[in-house]
């Protein structure tokens, strides 16, 4: 057999260099990372935060105080984050817009796997003919721009609640998504084990719940968690168009209010995009960090 | 002989070459290009050839696991390309495959157990506790300890995940195996337990090979037959001790002639061929192998005419216009051109005669 | 092939020993080698995967990266020159030039961007500060002499438009460039068919008789041992456990371990007996056996082999061995197989 100098090192080096990685410690993976660990408290406050919102505020998202006294007032004890033209307070208004934005992101991301992963490991799977159906679908939807692809949907859309913005979102992020899990698929495709399962007997579906999807969900979850990122930032974006109708509160929308004199009332700008920035900033962190650990091939992310 | 386990005819892999926007089919690279041969209940069916020869790809396509583009296979006289869904699953049980690469042909993420237990639950053959103790079974029959069925692959050695390789193979009671390389990858001292746990299992359980691998010696102890492959189809094939005694192909006299013998007062006459095997999406006209032939006989025929695989002696097959005798009759090669008679050639070199070879080590 | 005894010595190794240090411990993965090389001969250093074997020849031409290091006490001497106290940049620029390498995989040891030709010559502009014109028509020539058809235009070509074997002649090539004294082929033909592995070594005797190069030919094939071989280091645990000239291993051979490696191998012309198998695996570099390395596989230990280290000494003249029992009459069942 062939030997190379780090075949000497270990008990079993080969086993770690050339068979899929066993299992991946994601906790200790993002534990032995300094960064990761700042990411990852970061967002588990702000998870925490958005959870207890209606207990850690003093005023509800949308209560008016004060229209004429407490109108647009600068960061100060009483009201943290100021308030806003309305005289609603900003900080209420961050944590309740947290919620929005987080449940938003989660989900989308969520969908987008989920579809991503069907889609592209069964493209991976089917005849030739199919495949290639499914992957030139992927490949027109991704030479959509996104933004254009979630206006018409919509504009096209009769109510868009929340949820229902989550399933826009979500519904045009896979399409990259597809692309990756299909890859990945493939490659473990190649791999003799599957070869061996389907000379078994084992069935087409088996062979993808049990052999294929586990080795592909780690790639595909990594990429998701840096959809989570853009999707807030989108949200937001969709939010402070006014393209969608306003909920009690969201980032997108405080910054908005504050539009009109950004220098002047420049904490209703700061606040919600230093978060939008710390938000997406983080989940990066963490998705390089897992995508370094686990190392796929490629990965696409828009 | 009694009937055949395994009756193959004409079989042909051709994978598609695409190009273009739309993936329009350009071209086929013939990997398996008309193979035919059966194989026995118990007996040993060797196939040897250099890499890109298409002897896996073949292999696959007995099994479906590659579909074949054309030709017949019949299992235990059944249909075996007919069948569809449930009956192919159903019938897949009596044909296994053991691998080359002992690091790809584990899931890693699966325990040594579930992989085995995987093909008994498949096809009802045990469950639950049963199963377990199957699988406690297997693993004693490959030569592992009942106690690794609650590790991961990482865990073992080459030789051992070939030996679980095995195992696996083993759970669902096949009547063939195709063993794809299975000890290329390894040592020599462990490459040698587990031919001698293929030997084993092979007379214990009346197991019929196809043993495919590139190393002459290995096959040549393995197989009761051996056939040899170039280009995707079958030059020669006959019994292993007349195809060591007397190659008749060019080819597997060359193939023979460059295996080097662990004897250094043994200095032969190496048959060297010239250049690369060509690329079987290419493959030359007339013989395959007569771009790179030596035989002496060798002329403008051989790149004209496809030599059939025709029965040269009792029980040896072989596809060459040279080696006499040939149902192409002389009239027809020397249309195309030929201009030196089919005459026997054996050079000397490609000889391994057992008397030569040296007792074994011993003081 | 033969070389005289008296042959000048062209590398001697002492005492060498390339030991990582990992987290799971200390893997001596050479551990006290000692030999000559003399000028245009060829060694053979055979044995397994983990044996040590490749990481000596690269511990020769320092090529060690952490957590390996080269002990302290080891010594290279290559020409008469120390190469355990040169400096790397006088190591460097033996590499390439009076000692070069050719390794197992040649597509990974190309450049895919270069053309080969772009990579042949490089090794003269670097060694030689030959001209670029000067570098490429030596570059055709060194493609000529080790048998590639038509070089002039397969100099264009890139790796990946030629074949293995083709390749390999490239690496071949490549190394041949600066007419080293030395040449270190690490399982050159491993990678080949058997067909092309017989073009390979063809061409490594035809260049050792052309220019008097001495080669360590490092294998695990003992077919490929008798065909290429002046002399044999059989390499088990880090250590060399036999010593001999070709004939007399292959004749005699007087450690267990090769007398096992020589029964296992199924051979050409023996038919279906079963192979007589040396029992377990080789044991990690991290956790070697107390005193002999090989006792827990070997037919022939006893309680002596656990307790004390056999030495590599000579049997009989110039055939050294490390074992207890070397030399001395064998138990008849030991001897026959």
């Amino acid at each position: 057999m062939a030997e190379t100098p780090a075949s000497t090192l270990a008990i079993e080096p080969t086993a770690t260099t050339r068979a899929l990685p066993a299992r991946v410690s994601w906790w200790g993976t993002l534990a032995s990372d300094p960064g990761s660990r700042v990411a990852l408290g970061f967002l588990a406050l702000l998870g925490l935060a958005a959870l207890f919102a209606p207990w850690l505020t003093t005023y509800g998202p949308a209560q008016v105080l004060d229209p004429v006294g407490l109108q647009s007032l600068p960061p100060s004890a009483s009201h943290w984050f100021g308030t806003d033209p309305v005289s609603r307070d900003v900080f209420s208004r961050m944590l309740h817009g947290a919620r929005v934005s987080l449940r938003i992101a989660v989900l989308a991301a969520a969908l987008s796997a989920t579809v991503g992963l069907a889609w592209g490991t069964i493209a991976a799977l089917s005849r030739p003919l199919i495949d290639q159906v499914m992957m030139r679908t992927v490949d027109a939807l991704l030479s959509i721009p996104r933004l254009l692809l979630v206006l018409t949907i919509i504009a096209l859309w009769p109510q868009v609640t929340p949820t229902a913005l989550a399933v826009v979102l979500g519904g045009t992020g896979w399409f990259g998504i597809s692309r990756l899990a299909r890859t990945e698929a493939l490659a473990i495709r190649q791999r003799e084990f599957t070869a061996a399962a389907t000379a078994l007997g084992v069935s087409t579906p088996v062979l993808l719940l049990r052999h294929i999807l586990p080795h592909a969900v780690g790639p595909v979850l990594v990429a998701s968690t840096i959809a989570v990122g853009q999707v807030v930032v989108m949200e937001a974006g969709l939010y402070f168009l006014g393209v969608v109708p306003d909920v009690p509160a969201s980032w997108g929308s405080i910054i908005q209010d504050g539009r009109n004199a950004p220098l002047t009332w420049w904490w209703l700008t700061l606040f919600p995009g230093v978060f939008l920035v710390a938000v997406s900033l983080s989940v990066n962190t963490i998705a390089g960090r897992l995508r370094s650990a686990i190392n796929p091939r490629q990965l696409h992310g828009r | 002989m009694t009937t055949p386990l395994l009756s193959v005819r004409n079989l042909a892999v051709h994978f598609p070459v695409r190009s273009g926007v739309f993936g329009r089919m350009t071209g086929a690279v013939r990997a398996v290009d008309g193979v035919s041969f059966d194989i026995f209940p118990g007996e040993t069916l060797g196939i040897v050839g250099e890499s890109g020869c298409g002897k896996t790809t073949m292999g696959r396509a007995i099994l479906r696991l590659v579909e074949p583009t054309a030709g017949s296979i019949h299992f235990d006289g059944v249909d075996f390309r007919a069948l569809k869904g449930k009956a192919l699953r159903a019938m897949r049980r009596h044909l296994q495959i053991i691998f080359q690469d002992p690091f790809s042909s584990l899931n890693p993420r699966l325990t040594v157990g579930t992989t085995i237990k995987e093909g008994l639950l498949v096809h009802r053959i045990a469950e639950g506790a049963a199963a377990d103790q199957r699988v406690a079974q297997l693993l004693d029959e490959v030569g592992l300890q009942a106690s690794y069925a609650t590790r991961y692959p990482h865990e073992f050695s080459g030789g051992q995940r070939q030996r679980i390789g095995i195992a696996r193979a083993l759970a669902v009671e096949p009547k063939l195996i195709v063993c794809d390389e299975p000890v290329s990858a390894l040592d020599v001292s462990v490459q040698a337990q587990v031919i001698n746990l293929l030997q084993d299992l092979q007379k214990r359980r009346g197991l019929a090979y196809l043993f495919i691998a590139h190393d002459l010696s290995v096959v040549e102890h393995m197989a009761n037959r051996v056939g040899v492959m170039y280009l995707g189809r079958f030059m020669e094939l006959t019994s292993a001790e007349a195809l060591y005694r007397e190659p008749l192909m060019p080819y597997t006299q060359a193939l023979l002639s460059a295996i080097p013998v662990p004897d250094p007062e043994r200095k032969r006459n190496r048959i060297v061929l010239a250049g690369d095997p060509p690329s079987p999406a290419h493959p030359p006209a007339g013989c395959v192998f007569h771009p790179r032939c030596h035989h002496p006989s060798r002329d403008a025929a051989c790149a004209a005419i496809v030599p059939p695989l025709e029965e040269k002696a009792p029980h040896h097959w072989c596809a060459c216009l040279k080696q006499p005798p040939t149902i192409v009759p002389w009239g027809e090669q020397q249309r195309a051109g030929a201009t030196h008679e089919p005459a026997r050639h054996l050079p000397s070199a490609a000889m391994h005669s057992a008397g030569s070879l040296p007792e074994s080590p011993a003081r | 092939m033969s070389t005289p005894d008296s042959a000048r010595v062209l590398l001697s190794v002492e005492n060498l020993r390339t030991w990582f240090h990992t987290r799971d411990g200390v893997a001596r993965a050479v551990d006290g080698v000692s030999f000559d090389v003399r000028a245009g001969e060829t060694l053979c250093v055979v044995g397994e995967s983990g044996s040590g074997k490749s990481v000596t020849a690269l511990s020769l031409l320092r090529l060690i990266d952490p957590p390996g290091r080269i002990e302290p006490g080891s010594r290279i001497a290559f020409e008469g020159r120390d190469l355990m106290t040169a400096t790397e940049e006088e190591v460097r620029r033996l590499r390439g030039n009076r000692i070069a390498m050719v390794f197992q995989e040649p597509m990974s040891a190309l450049n895919p961007v270069f053309t080969v030709g772009d990579q042949v010559a490089e090794v003269a502009r670097i060694h030689d500060g030959a001209s670029r014109r000067a570098a490429w028509d030596r570059a055709v020539e060194m493609l000529s002499l080790v048998g590639i058809p038509d070089p002039a235009a397969r100099a264009r070509q890139y790796p990946h438009e030629m074949s293995g074997g083709m390749r390999q002649r490239v690496l071949i090539a490549m190394a041949l460039v600066m007419n080293p004294a030395l040449l270190i082929a690490d399982e050159p033909t491993t990678a080949l068919d058997v067909t092309i592995q017989a073009q390979i070594l063809e061409l490594l005797t035809s260049v050792q008789e052309r220019f008097g190069t001495a080669i360590i030919l490092i294998t695990h094939d003992l077919g490929v041992v008798a065909e290429a071989a002046d002399r044999v280091l059989v390499m088990y645990g880090g250590q060399v456990v036999e010593r001999a000239a070709v004939r007399d291993l292959f004749a005699s051979p007087q450690h267990p371990y090769t007398q096992g490696l020589l029964r296992a191998m199924p051979r050409v012309g023996q038919g279906r007996d079963r192979l007589l198998t040396i029992p377990g695996t080789v044991p990690p570099p991290t956790a070697w056996p107390s005193g002999c390395r090989f006792r827990d596989r070997c037919p022939l230990a006893f309680d002596r082999c656990e307790r004390e280290a056999p030495e590599l000494t000579n049997v009989v003249a110039s055939h050294a061995a490390r074992c207890h029992v070397a030399g001395t009459p064998l138990p008849a069942a030991a001897a026959s197989s």
